[in-house]
């Protein structure tokens, strides 16, 4: 008895997968040096097949001194073919859409020969969320 | 168990006594002008401080008068403060850092960028250094510092972790 519920069990379980639906819409990471435009979002990069893509922003702030506190912020990217993009800022209202940045968020920016950051852009949506789903 | 009917009974007669008293606060008169006069007569140091305010004085003040004498008291206390302190501003910080130094910290900050981009690459340490320094520039020196270390990561002339 023991030995057919196994038997019926364990082809079940290796075709059994996850109750997640809903749609999944992954952006790679895409490194544009003519628009010097960048995207794609970090699970995506995170789990990409190779060893190079990756996207992200932080933020650095330091102690003036004076009360006060001195910070800048940065994005970077790199795609599958190795374009790298990294630029600055130290607008206030950029570095708050850097630190405006989820975990599984998809990020773009933007940024002019100087190397600064003329844009930034982030979105948390559920498409951007891993896929679960096992097969 | 008669020790409870006892406490109970207690403390039923506080209750009582408590409620007697509040009732007979109530029924006491409003404030009157012999309780303000004193405190006048004293800024104007002609007389000293009256003792605590009594009852039941045969003056008694409706509100509004009572309001006007105490705006026009403090009205009379403010004018006698130092104009100083009435129209005193915030001093501003002065700026600690002198332009020579802001230049010193600017050329540290560059050698600092030229031996990395001169190796390469540049370690994590070396790289919270870096953005140290920059910090302690003047905002127009920073943001330049920032743009050459933009650039030299995007034309691949510097590599590392930030």
């Amino acid at each position: 008895m023991f030995t057919r519920k196994l038997l019926i069990f364990i082809p079940l379980s290796l075709t059994a997968s996850l109750a997640v639906a809903g749609l999944t819409q992954p952006q790679v990471v895409d490194v544009d040096l003519t628009a010097l435009f960048a995207q794609g979002d970090q699970w995506t990069a995170r789990t990409a097949s190779n060893d190079t893509e990756f996207i992200g922003c932080g933020v650095r702030k330091f102690d003036d001194g004076a009360g006060g506190a001195t910070a800048f912020g940065f994005c970077q990217a790199e795609d599958a073919d190795g374009e790298r993009a990294f630029c600055n800022t130290a607008n206030e209202d950029l570095l708050d859409a850097m630190e405006a940045t989820s975990s599984f968020a998809y990020i773009t920016f933007n940024w002019n020969e100087d190397g600064e950051c003329t844009r930034i852009g982030n979105s948390t949506q559920s498409f951007y969320l891993p896929n679960l789903k096992t097969k | 168990m008669k020790l409870l009917y006892s406490l109970a009974v207690v403390q039923l007669i506080a209750l009582g006594v408590l409620i007697f008293q509040v009732f007979e606060l109530k029924q006491q008169a409003p404030l009157d002008i012999s309780l303000v006069q004193p405190i006048t007569d004293q800024a104007q140091g002609l007389q000293p401080a009256q003792p605590a305010l009594g009852v039941n004085s045969p003056q008694a003040l409706d509100e509004t008068q009572l309001r006007r004498i105490i705006r026009d008291e403090l009205v009379s206390q403010l004018g006698k403060l130092p104009q100083s302190t009435a129209t005193a501003t915030r001093e501003e910080k002065p700026n600690p850092v002198s332009a020579a130094e802001y230049a010193e910290r600017l050329d540290l900050a560059n050698q600092q960028l030229e031996y990395h981009i001169s190796q390469g690459e540049i370690s994590n340490v070396d790289m919270a250094e870096l953005e140290s320094n920059i910090a302690r520039l003047d905002p127009e020196s920073r943001q330049r510092m920032l743009n050459l270390l933009s650039q030299a990561i995007n034309s691949g002339q510097l590599k590392g972790h930030f």
